[in-house]
């Protein structure tokens, strides 16, 4: 197991360090000269060229790139100067709320997949799985910015159940004590009932859309493999045993089909914590996906660059992540690796 | 009904809805079954023994369904059972083991809890009394250290070991019938035996009634009291092990006995095969299902439109035959 973990480890540091070759080649080759940009449009030569020095613009590519990883492992992601501040502030500030509205998107994605491949199942060819089926035909085939759009019509503009597009708390409730950085974690820890209310009905609309694309793609795969293994010969002995249908569909199917459940699931999470760019427009959120759209709007490279590192970071530990569940969920697996 | 029988069928029919039409799986099979017997059914792939199997435990699912006669296990009709009722006849009363154990067991649950689930479902024993038991019945099954087997994984298992461990799991309850359904097809020859003596044990031990379902004559010859043949979804010949193997009545039992390779055959010859193909279910023909690949039709136009009614034979109680024509075949084998 230790040896598997090490050359996955090992070859996963590879990658993140191709993926960030590829991107710091890319970022040079775009048209647009930082220093000219951090200077200002009405900045003489002299000071153009006093500022490509003090960002080491005038070093080789290659001592730019090793100089950048060195600061990035430090803590210093350079400083965006579109905000003026730097950028490793800017993403401690919004990495949290990226994280608890992608967690809260992937959780009621799952339960809503897992629960509707359940009925999908058990009432196979009835009115409830034809249902569950055009949720997700729905789901896929809807893009998640005007499902938001949509959903804040309903719920914020015409049935005022929800708040509106104002970010993680309304302006009237002050956010928690930071401990994680996540508002309802942090009022649950806090005690603050009432902030952990207003952040939760926040979160609502915001992780729906995000949710119902990530529910349709996990509710048509679970379903399918579940129909197949309702086939399975453990699931006539499981029935001979005197199992119902309800129960060999939860206890025996389920268990088998969320092993490749586990590896979507991962995978949409490393995609999700980098895209939650619509949904974070639409609903005023201030995550990364906004951070990051303010940046390419405004050129501001060093914003830009730090995300494509995180991305690269993210994707490759979700995956690892996912392989090292899979080992603990798949018992045939624990075995060919150990 | 005789006195000590514990399973009755009468008149079973299950149909499967296809594309290209009803397909008559069973059609009208009846038998007994005393406590204690072994009854062999054989016949061909397709002949409807499956679909015997999951009838007689209620598990026919749509497209099929049982659409007529009645099981009688213990003193009433399961076909008049509810589901909920149908449940803890399954498994307690009725169990079963199939063919393909490396596929039997459910791969991502250890072997442990799933003989002891089968204990738990159908008696109040605490989770702790249930594994005891189950040990203890997977050491009846000889598995060698079933302290751990109970906690390995299906995939750590042989295949027949994991054919002891489904034997294990059937015969938990101490069921009143076992239905065996291929229960070494998919075992070398080594382990066949050991199975089958296996088997032999422990249904000898609780007195269990046997149902094999099989296509190996040689099975029946070694394990069985009776034996029907089953052809298109009908039984066409029933009786003792010894009367039907030696004087088959039915020229399908013949055809099929004369295809079973002998230790002293020409290996010159080539072995008799049944020419044809058994009818398609979802179009039978009109007479006897057995009239076009029959050996002795020549010019009988009766089996072509007459369906043979079963008969008992003169002078053999307990031994029937689908046949117009069993005398002839009787005649040829005495």
């Amino acid at each position: 197991m230790s040896r598997f973990l090490l050359r996955r480890t090992f070859s996963a540091v590879l990658t993140v360090l191709g993926g960030t070759v590829v991107a710091f080649v890319v970022m040079r080759l775009l048209p647009g000269d930082p220093a000219r940009l951090v200077a200002g449009e009405f900045a003489s030569a002299e000071a153009v060229a006093e500022q490509h020095r003090a960002l080491g613009l005038d070093e080789p590519l290659w001592s730019q790139y090793l100089i950048y990883m060195a600061d990035f492992f430090r803590g210093d992601w350079g400083f965006s100067y579109s905000l003026g501040e730097p950028v490793f502030e800017q993403f401690v500030r919004s990495v949290p709320a990226t994280v608890e509205l992608a967690a809260a998107a992937v959780t009621l994605a799952f339960a809503g997949g897992v629960i509707g491949a359940l009925i999908s199942s058990y009432s196979r060819g009835g009115p409830l799985d034809a249902a569950v089926r055009a949720s997700s035909y729905i789901g896929l085939g809807t893009a998640p910015f005007w499902l938001g759009l949509l959903l804040l019509i309903v719920f914020f503009e015409r049935l005022q159940w929800l708040p509106g597009p104002e970010g993680r708390l309304s302006s009237s409730t002050a956010a928690p004590p930071p401990v994680t950085g996540l508002h309802t974690v942090d009022a649950l820890l806090a005690g603050e009932w009432a902030t952990l209310g207003d952040a939760a009905v926040h979160l609502i609309l915001p992780a729906v859309t995000l949710g119902f694309v990530i529910y349709a793609f996990l509710v048509r795969m679970l379903r399918a493999s579940m129909l197949e293994l309702v086939r399975e010969p453990y699931i006539l002995v499981a029935r001979s045993k005197g199992r119902g249908r309800w129960g060999v569909i939860v206890r025996d199917v389920l268990p088998n089909a969320l092993l490749p459940a586990i590896t979507v699931g991962g995978l949409v999470l490393a995609e999700l914590l980098t895209s939650t760019v619509l949904a974070e427009t639409v609903f005023g959120w201030p995550g990364v996906g906004k951070l990051v759209t303010d940046a390419i709007l405004q050129q501001d490279f060093a914003v830009v660059q730090a995300f494509i590192m995180i991305s690269a970071c993210l994707t490759v530990a979700c995956n690892i992540v996912v392989d090292l569940l899979y080992g603990i969920a798949d018992p045939r697996v624990r075995v060919r690796s150990s | 009904m005789k006195p000590d029988t514990v399973l009755s069928v009468k008149d079973m029919h299950t149909v499967f809805a296809t594309p290209g039409g009803t397909a008559h799986a069973i059609r009208g099979v009846s038998f007994d079954l005393r406590r204690g017997e072994r009854l062999g059914i054989v016949g061909e792939s397709g002949a409807g023994k499956s679909a015997l199997v999951l009838s007689l435990l209620g598990l026919v699912e749509p497209p099929g369904r049982v659409a007529g006669g009645s099981v009688w296990l213990n003193g009433r009709d399961l076909r008049t059972l509810s589901e909920r009722q149908m449940r803890r006849v399954r498994g307690k009363e009725i169990s079963i083991v199939f063919q393909d154990p490396l596929t039997a067991l459910n791969p991502v649950r250890r072997i442990g809890p799933q003989v002891a689930e089968v204990l738990l479902m159908h008696g109040d024993l605490s989770r702790k009394q249930a594994r005891e038991r189950a040990v203890g019945l997977l050491a009846d099954v000889e598995l060698p250290e079933p302290e751990k087997c109970y906690a390995a994984y299906p995939h750590e298992l042989s295949g027949g070991m994991r054919q002891r461990v489904m034997i294990a799991i059937a015969l938990a309850n101490s069921p009143d019938v076992l239905i065996a359904d291929e229960p070494t097809t998919a075992l070398d020859a080594t382990t066949q035996a050991q199975i089958i003596t296996l088997l032999n044990k422990v249904i000898e031990e609780r007195g269990t009634a046997v149902v094999m379902i099989t296509h190996n004559m040689g099975l029946v010859a070694d394990f069985c009291d009776t034996v029907q043949v089953m052809y298109a979804g009908e039984v066409v010949e029933y009786g003792s092990r010894d009367r039907l193997l030696d004087r088959p009545a039915h020229p399908y039992t013949a055809a099929l006995l004369a295809s079973v390779p002998a230790m002293d055959a020409r290996r010159d010859l080539p072995l008799p095969a049944l020419s044809g193909l058994p009818p398609s279910l979802t179009d039978l023909p009109e007479g006897c299902a057995f009239a076009p690949r029959c050996p002795l039709e020549g010019e009988r136009g009766l089996c072509r439109t007459t369906r043979p009614a079963p008969r008992i034979l003169d002078g053999e109680p307990d031994r029937m035959s689908m046949c117009h024509f069993s005398a002839e075949q009787l005649a040829l084998t005495s």
